[in-house]
């Protein structure tokens, strides 16, 4: 399954994101939207999938610290 | 960075094509790498080309005013510049490369429409695709409005 995940960021400099990734956003992730750190705190799902995609929508905040493995950089 | 069909089965845009058609989908596009700070496209800039970001992020910024806006990342399976492509408008944003690399696959507008004209069934399937990216679109700026002072403008 491919996952098209918006992410919107509370706070912060309030960009946000949009990513296709093959692994499913969990609250309590940490994800790397461009030079900024975001911790997820809701997953929610935008429309039903369709073939092989997922659409959901993943609000986020601003996190404390450097996450500990790498997420959703894209590099 | 070799476009193979399972590549590109991982992009929207491409979404219900079959090998064959992705692999002759991919022998029209061009791959090119940005660096960080590179701008892909330029605000008001007239040109239809579409790309895809294969890898990396790139960043989409209003100048419509004084301030430069940043209104949303696009990662990897991404596509921009079809809005230009289906209006044949200026670029309504500038788009620059933030990560250290960001690999794009690019398709001159006049050679992708023609490519449509042959093959229908590509060129219906990859239409409806913009469409359903540019619906997901407007879902999330409805969201995002909703929430004040929160989120992001796609």
């Amino acid at each position: 399954m491919i996952y098209k995940v918006s992410y919107v960021v509370i706070g912060g400099d309030r960009r946000g994101a949009v990513i296709n990734q093959d692994y499913a956003p969990e609250v309590g992730a940490q994800v790397e939207l461009g030079d900024q750190v975001c911790e997820i705190v809701e997953v929610q799902e935008l429309v039903p999938p369709m073939g092989d995609f997922a659409y959901l929508h993943v609000t986020c905040r601003p996190a404390a610290q450097p996450p500990a493995e790498s997420t959703a950089s894209g590099e | 960075m070799e476009i193979t069909p399972s590549v590109l089965h991982t992009m929207d845009l491409f979404t219900g094509l079959s090998e064959e058609q992705l692999a002759a989908i991919a022998k029209i596009g061009r791959v090119t790498v940005y660096h960080r700070g590179e701008v892909v496209v330029r605000e008001g800039e007239q040109s239809t080309a579409v790309y895809v970001v294969l890898k990396g992020q790139v960043e989409v910024v209003s100048e419509l005013t004084e301030n430069t806006t940043s209104l949303v990342i696009l990662g990897a399976g991404q596509n921009f510049g079809e809005m230009a492509l289906l209006d044949a408008g200026p670029r309504s944003a500038t788009i620059r490369c933030i990560s250290t690399e960001a690999t794009l696959l690019t398709f001159d507008g006049a050679a992708l429409m023609n490519f449509w004209e042959q093959e229908s069934k590509v060129g219906y399937r990859m239409i409806f695709n913009i469409a359903r990216d540019l619906a997901f679109k407007l879902r999330i700026r409805n969201l995002t409005t909703a929430m004040p002072g929160e989120g992001m403008s796609l």
